[in-house]
């Protein structure tokens, strides 16, 4: 039953103890002052960094500048990087607590235009595909999932009716692959907390979806 | 009676997808694995749902991992722009600065009223003194570079970076944008997000600073960075004034342009660090300010013979080109 239960779970992402590799030489060798330790920890953790901040921010461009602000923060403290906690860990909680703090000053700012806009999911292929989805005859292959572009703009537009508390633990958890241990130190939170908070996001995203079948 | 009873099953609703979850991603005990797969298999409803949670997961999963677009990184790189030696080095004088602050402030304090006499003191011999006559004096009938003279010391524009840093980057973002359109600079500009690369005439330049004027003190931060002849190696005046920027952009060749720059930076460095911050608030209020009110040219020496010097034709009368890029961070 376990290995039914965990089918469905691509592989994408690697043991964050294996991410985190190599990186106590990074940092020694940025401290020794040599510029190529630098461009080698930007290269390796740039897109698994945007990649979460673009799904909690949902806008491009704003990732985009939130990732470089992130790297800069990053670069300008890791002087003062005790090694408490993983580099890896350390760098996911900057990334996220700007993001956080972005969407929430944003918010106060920006009406939100979601209801107004043309719903992705409004087409007949893209219900279609989410109904033999969700449909409890069928048995999805997640190579085909993940290869279906109009179920990608589903799950995004879904995502996004989420709040950012929501979205950041979903995303830590089933994009970035982070255990819920992992997800408490990055967001500063109790394991109980990442638990009930996931628990709640999945079930609303599931309730999400479900209306855009009715 | 049946309130009760309602609540006790949304609880045991929330309960049950706690488990489920923790269970699709693999964080429960042995013993409570052993539990829900029991659950499972008695329960037709607790099932389907488990399937239901596995779909969502899979869904969110399945998102393409979107590359990272090529500006980021040389974002970064630019933002940091020093060295990484140097800028480690920087670092860690800033830390063991902050670990000294208290037991040297006083010593700093004064050390600081001294320096900024001092760099006051230069500043204005800088701006006034008259060039040094290595040869006898000469009349001069226009203001103009002496043919001959070349590179550091001939008259160039002005070439730079601001860099303003702000917890409100849409609104300042917003403003620099209507200052730009204002002065009809919107043909020269270069818009990125936020980087604004603009090419203009002093008098344009002076224009939209005196617009910048009225945001400026609610400004995080403001550095400006004066490009040098050597390609990545700016000088940086922190801190800086819009009176300072223009002060600097006026400079009519590079080599006064750049002492006047480190003037600025040393002064506006010693007057932060001042305690209170009275003699910056004195700088920045007084509207005598005599580097800020300070327009009057540079003495003209003249010889009794009124041997003169002609302009060269192709010289001296196109206006001083302004390039600057302001970039709004937070």
């Amino acid at each position: 039953m376990t290995e039914a239960a965990n089918a469905d779970i691509r592989p994408r992402e690697a043991d964050p103890e294996d991410i985190s590799k190599g990186d106590a030489l990074l940092i020694e060798q940025f401290r020794r002052g040599d510029p190529a330790a630098t461009e080698r920890l930007i290269v390796k953790y740039q897109n698994r960094i945007y990649n979460v901040v673009l799904r909690i921010c949902a806008d491009p461009d704003d990732a985009a500048e939130l990732t470089q602000e992130t790297f800069v923060k990053i670069l300008e403290n890791l002087g003062k990087f005790e090694g408490r906690s993983s580099f890896y860990t350390w760098a996911f909680r900057i990334a996220v607590n700007l993001t956080l703090n972005y969407c929430q000053r944003n918010a106060k700012l920006a009406v939100r235009s979601l209801d107004t806009e043309e719903e992705p999911y409004s087409s007949p292929p893209a219900k279609q595909a989410l109904k033999e989805l969700l449909s409890d005859d069928s048995s999805p292959d997640p190579e085909a999932v993940a290869q279906n572009r109009e179920l990608h703009e589903i799950a995004i537009a879904a995502l996004n009716k989420l709040d950012e508390t929501h979205k950041a633990v979903l995303v830590l958890r089933d994009i970035e692959g982070m255990s819920y241990a992992r997800i408490a130190e990055v967001l500063g939170i109790e394991i109980g907390t990442v638990r009930s908070r996931l628990s709640r996001a999945r079930t609303k995203l599931k309730d999400i979806l479900e209306a855009i079948l009715r | 009676m049946k309130e009760n009873s309602d609540e006790n099953k949304y609880a045991a609703n929330v309960r049950i997808d706690e488990l489920l979850n923790s269970f699709i991603d693999g964080e429960l005990t042995a013993a409570q694995q052993i539990q829900v797969e029991h659950l499972i298999t008695q329960d037709v409803q607790i099932a389907q749902r488990l399937r239901q949670l596995q779909r969502c997961r899979m869904l969110v999963g399945s998102l393409p991992c979107a590359q990272v677009p090529l500006e980021v990184a040389e974002g970064i790189r630019a933002r940091l722009e020093l060295p990484i030696g140097d800028f480690r080095f920087s670092i860690f004088n800033r830390q063991s600065k902050i670990e000294n602050r208290k037991s040297i402030r006083r010593v700093l304090a004064a050390a600081a009223m001294i320096g900024l006499v001092a760099v006051l003191a230069a500043v204005i011999y800088t701006i006034l003194t008259p060039h040094a006559a290595s040869e006898r004096p000469v009349a001069i009938e226009s203001r103009q570079v002496r043919p001959g003279m070349a590179g550091a010391t001939s008259v160039t524009g002005f070439s730079g970076r601001l860099e303003i840093k702000t917890g409100d980057l849409a609104s300042v973002s917003a403003f620099v944008n209507r200052a730009i359109e204002d002065r009809d600079l919107s043909d020269t500009v270069q818009q990125d997000k936020h980087i604004y690369s603009l090419s203009c005439t002093t008098k344009q330049f002076n224009a939209l600073l005196a617009d910048l004027e009225t945001i400026w003190h609610g400004l995080d931060s403001t550095t400006l960075f004066v490009n040098t002849e050597v390609f990545g190696k700016p000088v940086a005046v922190n801190n800086v004034t819009t009176a300072q920027i223009a002060q600097i952009a006026d400079q009519n060749n590079l080599q006064k342009r750049l002492e006047v720059a480190k003037s600025f930076d040393a002064l506006n460095t010693l007057v932060a660090r001042l305690p209170d911050r009275q003699i910056q608030s004195a700088i920045e209020g007084a509207d005598n300010n005599p580097i800020r009110e300070w327009r009057a040219p540079k003495p003209v020496l003249t010889s009794p013979s009124r041997e003169t010097t002609r302009k060269p034709s192709n010289q001296t009368q196109e206006p001083k080109t302004i390039n600057l890029t302001i970039v709004v961070n937070w």
